[in-house]
């Protein structure tokens, strides 16, 4: 599937490609900020849900940044 | 986004820019310097803990009289100081020590202890300006991978402007705050949760769906974070391995542990599972040692010691089985297998999570 997609990439005109990959990224950081706005402060990982202890306010997550 | 991601994604940027804006033989000091002062900003104690733990390790490494048994030292004190930090952090009592942070501790203790036993392999020329760079650099310092030294030193000695590696570095930027956001707390944790919570709670498919639910959300973050800090550092010219390679396509837990944490897997396999090897000749033993070292990594606590049991036991189980088809010289080529053992794989690593979590129950109860 990849070969084909590759085949398929090298067949398209350079141009074309760029402007999809510039449009496709846009896209992404604008969902991106979009989400992140969104959900506020919900950005790390557990915050508490396992350790009753853990504080929920915290800002600098404890499990993902060990 | 909370205050600490957008100042540390901020600090990424003017730490891009730094490393190319700078004079040529200042940059790689103006990063480390940055960094140092974001640590020290953000989490003193970190700051603390790194500081301290370089200080001797460099020493350590320049000792030559009964160098072994200074790195011996050196080990036992980045151990006991890590431990007690993740003591603290599980067991401490009052508001401080519930959100107490000590930024990347897990990471620069392994990194430490990796440079310790390399210098007394003489794998390492000892250079305090470049073991700095190593200790110092931000995109991998708080979220991993645990970087080797000799590759790092090596990527930065080659580092050039190439617009090319540049570019593959901010799409893999891109690539991970989508996988955070957008994947991992969007779709995994608000909408996954909402169509979980439609089933009956507390029965078993429910506490299954849960489980799956909260790897998928695991690795959604850590493959996220892990690509965002390759990004940066590509962007900085510098090439870091990859630290996911699809996990959920495993077809054994052998596997699965190649290809989940990859950098971590790899320190504990030379770090912690060929000594024990080595000395006790116990393979089984090693696995159980490496895995419950790799569960104390994560938590101080009663959890993860049964979860480092847990996945000894199933590595283990794994080693023996392929042993035995060995031994049977026969080899299962049925289109139908690999499918079975992935099966068997993704379940045993689902299910994991309810197991623990009730025999944590009960050893709360009852001991």
């Amino acid at each position: 599937m990849f070969k084909a997609i590759d085949n398929l990439k090298s067949s398209l005109p350079k141009p074309l490609i760029y402007t999809c990959k510039v449009v496709w990224f846009t896209l992404l950081i604008l969902a991106i900020f979009y989400f992140a706005k969104r959900d506020g402060s919900n950005f790390g990982y557990w915050d508490g849900d396992r350790n009753p202890k853990a504080n929920k306010n915290i800002t600098v997550d404890n499990k993902i940044f060990h | 986004m909370t205050d600490f991601h957008r100042y540390h994604l901020i600090a990424l940027v003017v730490l891009a820019v730094m490393s190319w804006k700078l004079p040529r033989q200042w940059q790689m000091d103006g990063v480390s310097l940055f960094s140092n002062v974001f640590i020290c900003w953000f989490s003193p104690v970190a700051a603390i803990c790194l500081l301290s733990c370089t200080t001797i390790v460099y020493l350590i490494s320049r000792s030559k009289f009964r160098r072994n048994l200074w790195v011996s030292i050196g080990v036992i004190y980045c151990t006991i100081q890590f431990l007690l930090i993740r003591y603290l952090q599980t067991y401490g009592q009052g508001e401080y020590f519930q959100s107490l942070s000590v930024l990347g501790i897990a990471y620069f203790t392994c990194r430490h202890i990796h440079y310790l036993i390399e210098v007394s392999k003489g794998n390492i020329m000892v250079n305090l300006r470049q073991f700095w760079y190593y200790q110092s650099f931000l995109p991998v310092m708080v979220t991993g991978p645990i970087n080797r030294y000799s590759e790092f030193i090596h990527e930065v000695q080659r580092r050039r402007w190439d617009s090319k590696q540049i570019s593959i570095g901010i799409e893999q930027i891109i690539y991970g705050y989508a996988t955070v956001i957008i994947i991992g707390n969007y779709l995994i944790d608000q909408k996954m949760v909402i169509q979980i919570s439609l089933f009956e709670a507390n029965s078993i498919f429910y506490g299954w769906l849960e489980s799956l639910q909260h790897w998928a959300y695991l690795y959604a973050q850590f493959s996220g974070w892990s690509r965002i800090a390759i990004g940066f550092s590509l962007v900085m010219g510098i090439r870091i391995a990859e630290n996911f390679n699809y996990p959920f396509l495993a077809t054994s837990l052998i596997e699965f542990w190649q290809r989940w944490h990859i950098s971590l897997s790899n320190w504990c396999k030379d770090y912690i599972f060929a000594p024990t090897i080595a000395i006790t000749r116990k393979p089984f033993l090693a696995i159980v040692v490496g895995m419950i070292s790799i569960g104390i990594w994560h938590e101080l606590s009663t959890y993860y010691l049964i979860w480092g049991v847990y996945h000894a036991i199933g590595i283990s189980g794994c080693r023996l089985f392929q042993k035995y088809l060995s031994t049977l010289k026969f080899t299962i080529n049925f289109k139908g297998w690999r499918f079975i053992t992935w099966l068997l794989t993704m379940n045993y690593i689902i299910c994991g999570q309810p197991i623990i979590s009730t025999i944590d129950r009960w050893i709360h109860l009852y001991v």
